[in-house]
Parts: C-alpha cells; sequence; structure tokens
C-alpha cells in the first residue's frame, strides 16, 4: 500500500473480527512505530501490547473509550524520567508530541497491514498504570485498539484544506 | 444461571461505571450518553452470557451493539435511543398485561 493511501483512507475501526492478529505482525507494527520521529531523539515512549483474551477483558474495564472487542491493545506510554533525563527542561512537554507521532505511525503501519485501530484517549490514567504495573514515572497517555475489521466506516470528514492552509502568513488562502 | 459468571460480569460492569463517571467530567458532553448505551450493552451482553436471556433484550442488544459500532452523529443516535425507548414502554405494557 502507498503511504498516501493509508494517510487518506484510514479510519477509526470500532467493530472487528475476532481473527486473532499474527504475533510477527504485531512485531512488525511496534518495530514500525519505535521509528518514529522523536524530538532530540529522547524516544520518551514505552509500548505494553495486550492480546491475553482475560486480561484485555479486565482491561476493558478501566477503558470506557473502548467500543466493540477489539483482539489487541497497544498501551503508549510517556516516561517522564527519561523525557526529564535526556530532554532537558523542555522533555517532558516535547515527549507528549512524541507520543502522538508514534500513535500515528502505529496508526497507518497497521492500516497498511489490513488492520483497523482507533486511538482511545478514555480511560482512567491511574487504574491502568496499575493494571499494567507501571512504575510511578511512567503514564500510559493514548490507547490503540487493534483487529481485523468487519467493515471500513465511513469518513466522518475533515476541515476543508482551503480553511486551514494558507501562505506566507496567517489567514491568508491557499 | 451462572452466578459466578454474573458476579464477574457485574464487577467488571461496575468498573466500567466509575471510570466512565470520572472521566466524564473531563470529556464532551456528547459523551454521556454514548458511555450509557455502551453500559446497557456490556449489561445485557453479561446478563446473556450468565444465562439470562430474554428476546426482547437480546434484540435491543444487537441494535445497541450495531448502532454503537457505528461512528453516527448525535441525532442519529439520538432519534434511535427515542425509537428504543418506545418500543421498551411498549413491551413494558406488554409484560403488565400478562401479570
Amino acid at each position: 500500500m502507498e503511504t498516501m493511501e493509508a494517510i487518506t483512507n484510514r479510519r477509526s475501526v470500532r467493530g472487528y473480527t475476532q481473527e486473532p492478529i499474527p504475533e510477527a505482525l504485531l512485531r512488525r507494527l511496534l518495530q514500525a512505530t519505535v521509528n518514529s520521529a522523536s524530538s532530540g531523539n529522547v524516544q520518551p515512549w514505552g509500548f505494553v501490547v495486550i492480546q491475553d483474551a482475560a486480561r484485555l477483558r479486565a482491561l476493558k474495564s478501566l477503558i470506557p473509550g473502548i467500543i466493540g472487542y477489539p483482539t489487541a491493545l497497544v498501551v503508549i506510554a510517556l516516561d517522564f524520567e527519561r523525557a526529564e533525563r535526556l530532554g532537558g527542561a523542555l522533555g517532558p512537554k516535547l515527549a507528549w508530541i512524541d507520543i502522538g507521532l508514534a500513535t500515528q505511525t502505529l496508526l497507518l503501519a497497521a492500516f497498511d497491514q489490513g488492520l483497523g485501530t482507533c486511538p482511545i484517549r478514555s480511560f482512567h490514567r491511574k487504574a491502568v498504570a496499575l493494571f499494567l504495573d507501571m512504575p510511578p514515572h511512567v503514564l500510559p497517555v493514548l490507547l490503540v485498539t487493534l483487529g481485523y475489521p468487519k467493515a471500513l466506516p465511513p469518513s466522518r470528514g475533515r476541515r476543508p484544506m482551503e480553511e486551514v492552509c494558507f501562505v506566507d502568513r496567517w489567514g491568508a488562502r491557499l | 444461571m451462572n452466578v459466578e459468571k454474573l458476579k464477574e460480569e457485574l464487577f467488571l460492569l461496575v468498573g466500567f461505571l466509575l471510570t466512565s463517571a470520572h472521566g466524564l467530567y473531563d470529556e464532551p458532553a456528547k459523551y454521556g450518553p454514548l458511555r450509557l448505551v455502551d453500559a446497557t450493552h456490556r449489561l445485557l451482553v453479561a446478563l446473556e452470557s450468565t444465562g439470562l436471556d430474554d428476546p426482547f433484550l437480546a434484540d435491543l442488544r444487537e441494535g445497541l451493539g450495531a448502532k454503537r459500532s457505528e461512528s453516527s452523529d448525535a441525532q442519529s443516535m439520538r432519534s434511535f435511543l427515542d425509537l428504543v425507548c418506545v418500543k421498551h414502554a411498549e413491551e413494558l405494557n406488554v409484560r403488565l398485561e400478562k401479570t
């Protein structure tokens, strides 16, 4: 799949089949994700993959944002100790951007491999951190559900490029 | 009915309800109805999985499941809820007449 095709056609998927995701494919996705851009190359992230059905089911009770039954979940966490140690005073703030970049990589890589995803931010951070044995300096920031989609939802549309893109100065239309 | 299974399912549902309540303080208002719909669906799935099946509720569970998987707009969900509320009232009457 071409990169532009993946960027254009990716959707947030909430309905999944129960076909399991091969471990080798999950590893490929994570390898792609850890290659994401990172401010100062700090890479202030960590990823926890949950595929075990019982743990996934239990974890869903702490994550209201999960709708449907994904077969895997990737918890994307921010390591504040690393962000501060390697990123300087701005490190912890820039780390949030890096988390966003890594998440987008995962979404596109998964779509490229025929998987559906949905980024989730509606969950109880402390509860999820506790459930996953995360140390105090690590915070789960975003979750990504994964699975083979039952169907690809229609696009919800985006603001037109002319409304949000400018030339030379803010407000000067393309 | 599998009581142990029911306890387990309700335990998970309680977690969902509490984390939803906590999260909704900071989330868009439109998420409130969605969480209630999802909670209803989870409850119905839990009841069915423990053997407490009910044809009317099974139909409702199916409808809720399909609707919540859509990326539908608020008006569409509102219309759907309006419809199922009326159906629920009709069913209430049917059940009351039987007692």
